[in-house]
């Protein structure tokens, strides 16, 4: 087992580090044990190269006991390591020697056989959309890539996204068997896998003609903006762009909504994305009588809900939403509002009135300007 | 590593697994890589090991309890069996104080992270596993602070803070750790959980202290499980100045002056080495001239601040000082923790060797000491191309402390020699301290590396003192043991 010069560099950087990040890592802030910080699966990954320390399938679940939420890299100082990045290559190198913890086995197994996180089995799209076959069919030289775990969990914000779009004379086309993204397997360390849908999607996109690709899922906004890169695929002659970046260069009004919202920054539009911090507050400020409240740890800095742990560690995923929850302040606010439908589920599920973005742009919508 | 001393301990890895499992469930660990993580703290020793790939002692088992009733348990349990226990909080320290030498079973106290607030009283009361960072942080969002800003905040904890007698950035004016704390709570090694009251600074006349016989034990008394810290209201202001000198002794004498007229939250005064080694780079002298430079921060509401800061410039001009604005010491503050960080953190250069000489003494004694220390150590080992570079800091009305780092950067390749050139390096500074009468540390703690020399600074009656309580509260020598010289 051999990681790549620059991979190891980080490496040796975090194992003799000081623990200068374990205050901000997530899931060391509510595990609370050596293993779990950057620090501590830098050095059981440096003895595991050494052969000082056996490989297993605990010894692989260090590398997975991760929220992927980049907290670590900000709080690195000098920027001299990226603990994400070498997670990942570290996890490659696992995948690949066979040694991996089954859960992550079965997050694979749904997302090649029913492209989403969960293993839904529905695409909903077409139960909340009327007249998706026009849509699908329709022709456009713009797409609008909704993902997996929306189409499956979260319909109704592909609805009420199409809706904005319509209202907006924005015109889209959808694709009807809609690849997945792959973004998640190459976090998790299937490469090989997630470059093959990567290309399949990346083919779909090129035989429709597409020039412009309006995302929903953060994640797969992230696939395209910055792991497609990193996977070699040919992205020249696209645009890819968040439907928030999009919709919040819109002139638009909206109908008068009494509440204090928070917004809480998915890790994905953020920090381990391109920072799409401004576009969601921008959209929300236009809605008269709505009050956005910010937390101390917000933007680069906001805390993760722990939904991509969520399928592997059900039980810590949920100490990280709590945590969110909290620093959120949750309770004094009348909703939480957020861009992601894994952000919404982990809130959801610990009984956090959470809505997404669109819903509430959609249903005060009045006009465009 | 080398195991010192006569202790030996056998006992019955399996069964006390069993009795540990029956007591915390799988809050016990004893999987290879989860042992290679407790294998001691950030210190030289401990990752020199790692990165020359020495092999190291570990622990046979890790525990992660969660009140003091369970540490009760597996003290109890350990008393039984005669396993060595070593108490862990955030393995930031420095000299070894949390390697496991013997194995035996190493505590992690991190999941005892509770945090009570009482505002009327203005005290807190936090578990042993509460990190710095996030106590400070709790307090601060209510307008309150504790005034301990050490640079370990970021991993260190609140237990491994008292057991090792921590010391912030601004102790001139808050205090060190064992000014702050009013009570514990303490698991005794045979497994009884002591409570002291809690009592106000300055207050009580009811014999010996028992929360200072706990402050500094380094885990070789008990466990350190809970305690209750004096709090402050968080600074409205601060207000930051700098001076250079041209000579090292007229910042001293200036910083030894104001100290009798101001409390400065923060008093560092750099020697030349360290302003021209500075990674961060704070201040760069002008062409030519050499000297000191010191960072002074004054803390606090009102008007009184700026006042204090006019005294103290004074001061500083009335002796040789030149003010250089307040950029330089806002730089520090707001930049203090980026040289912690790889790649400018000295364990970013092993195997370079390096360490750290933070000794005390009273105002006549410590910059001699400094002086006599820094050219033996140059005229001893300039041969490895040795460097220095210090600063005094954590000034109290007594006195102060130097803290001089040290670098090896032509360190022998052979393991062996490289250690016990390190441990010449440091007892030629510890020896020449103790004879001059100051103290062989000030807030890093002894832990395994300067254990050797806790005889040579608390005498023989002191040390056999000390041995006396340890065997009176620890029978059979479990707690942390080869630690503190015990």
């Amino acid at each position: 087992m051999k990681l790549p010069d620059k991979i190891m560099n980080m490496v040796r950087s975090c194992t003799f580090c000081y623990l200068m990040c374990r205050h901000y890592c997530t899931i060391s802030i509510v595990q609370r044990v050596n293993q779990s910080t950057p620090t501590g699966k830098a050095m059981i990954l440096y003895k595991l190269l050494n052969g000082e320390i056996q490989l297993n399938k605990d010894v692989a679940g260090v590398f997975y006991n991760c929220t992927n939420c980049g907290r670590c890299y900000i709080a690195c100082e000098t920027k001299i390591s990226n603990p994400p990045e070498w997670i990942e290559e570290a996890r490659y190198m696992l995948t690949s020697s066979g040694v991996i913890p089954e859960k992550v086995k079965a997050l694979r197994e749904n997302v090649l056989r029913h492209g989403n996180i969960h293993g839904l089995s529905e695409d909903r799209l077409f139960d909340k959309i009327s007249d998706m076959e026009e849509v699908c069919e329709g022709r456009s030289d713009t797409l609008y890539y909704v993902g997996g775990d929306i189409r499956s969990g979260h319909a109704e914000i592909a609805e009420k996204t199409i809706e904005l779009f319509r209202k907006l004379s924005i015109k889209v086309k959808v694709l009807r068997d809609e690849p997945p993204d792959g973004g998640i397997l190459y976090i998790l360390g299937f490469r090989d896998e997630a470059r093959r849908l990567a290309t399949k999607l990346m083919e779909e996109i090129r035989r429709n003609g597409i020039n412009r690709v309006i995302v929903s899922d953060p994640l797969a906004y992230t696939s395209l903006k910055i792991y497609y890169p990193k996977m070699g695929i040919d992205l020249s002659g696209l645009e890819i762009i968040h439907v928030l970046e999009l919709l919040s260069e819109k002139p638009m009004k909206f109908d008068r909504l009494a509440a204090m919202v928070v917004y809480h920054d998915p890790c994905f539009l953020g920090r381990r994305s391109t920072g799409v911090y401004e576009p969601p507050r921008m959209l929300l400020k236009k809605i008269p009588g709505l009050e956005l409240k910010e937390t101390t740890f917000n933007r680069n800095h906001a805390f993760c809900c722990g939904g991509l742990l969520q399928p592997i560690d059900e039980y810590w995923a949920k100490k990280v939403a709590e945590m969110l929850a909290e620093r959120l302040g949750s309770r004094d606010v009348d909703f939480v509002v957020t861009a992601c439908p894994r952000c919404l589920d982990s809130l959801r599920n610990i009984g956090v009135k959470a809505v997404d973005i669109i819903e509430i742009l959609s249903e005060q919508y009045l006009s465009g300007v | 590593m080398g195991r010192r001393g006569r202790a030996h301990y056998v006992f019955d890895k399996d069964l006390v697994y069993e009795r540990l499992r029956d007591l915390l469930g799988d809050r016990v660990n004893r999987e290879e890589h989860i042992r290679h993580s407790y294998v001691g703290d950030t210190g030289w020793l401990t990752l020199y090991h790692a990165f020359k790939r020495i092999k190291a002692p570990l622990p046979d088992i890790v525990v992660f309890p969660k009140n003091a009733e369970e540490i009760s348990g597996i003290l109890k349990v350990a008393n039984e069996f005669r396993v060595p226990v070593i108490p862990y909080g955030g393995g930031s320290g420095v000299w070894g104080g949390t390697i496991p030498l013997y194995g035996g079973i190493v505590v992690d106290m991190k999941l005892m992270n509770n945090i009570e607030i009482n505002e009327e009283a203005m005290t807190v009361t936090a578990e042993a596993g509460v990190l710095s960072y996030e106590l400070e942080l709790k307090l601060n969002e209510r307008g309150l602070t504790m005034g301990h800003y050490p640079a370990s905040m970021f991993s260190a904890t609140v237990g491994g803070m008292l057991a090792a007698r921590s010391s912030g950035v601004a102790s001139t004016k808050y205090g060190k750790i064992e000014d702050m704390v009013l009570g514990l709570e303490v698991v005794l090694p045979t497994g009884e959980i002591l409570r002291t009251p809690v009592k106000p600074r300055y207050t009580g006349a009811v014999g010996p202290d028992l929360v200072q016989l706990f402050v500094g034990s380094e885990g070789t008394l008990g466990i350190i499980t809970r305690a209750t810290f004096q709090l402050h209201l968080l600074p409205e202001k601060r207000i930051f100045s700098a001076f250079s000198f041209r000579s090292l002794e007229d910042g001293y004498r200036s910083v030894v002056k104001m100290l009798s007229r101001v409390t400065p939250a923060v008093v560092r005064l750099y020697d030349e080495e360290e302003v021209m080694r500075s990674k961060f780079k704070t201040y760069t002298p002008p062409e030519g001239v050499r000297g000191a430079l010191l960072l002074l921060i004054f803390d606090g509401f009102g008007e009184m601040p700026e006042l204090e800061e006019k005294i103290a410039r004074e001061i500083c001009l009335e002796n040789g000082g030149s003010y250089i604005g307040d950029e330089p010491a806002r730089k520090w503050w707001n930049e203090r923790f980026r040289h912690y960080y790889p790649p400018l953190s000295p364990s970013s250069n092993l195997p370079m060797i390096y360490g750290t000489i933070d000794v005390a003494a009273t105002f006549d004694k410590l910059l001699k000491i400094y002086r006599a220390v820094k050219e033996a150590l140059y005229s001893r080992y300039g041969d490895y191309q040795l460097q220095t570079a210090a600063h005094f800091s954590h000034w109290s009305k007594s006195g102060g402390m130097v803290y001089l780092r040290f670098y090896v950067l032509d360190p022998p390749a052979d393991p062996e020699k490289a250690i016990k050139l390190r441990e010449d390096i440091i007892e030629t500074a510890i020896k020449i301290t103790a004879q001059m009468g100051g103290i062989i540390n000030d807030h890093h703690g002894v832990g395994l590396d300067l254990g050797r020399y806790m005889e040579l600074q608390h005498g023989p009656i002191g040390m056999d003192t000390l041995r006396r309580i340890k065997k009176v509260l620890d029978p059979n020598g479990i707690m942390n043991p080869g630690k503190l010289g015990l």
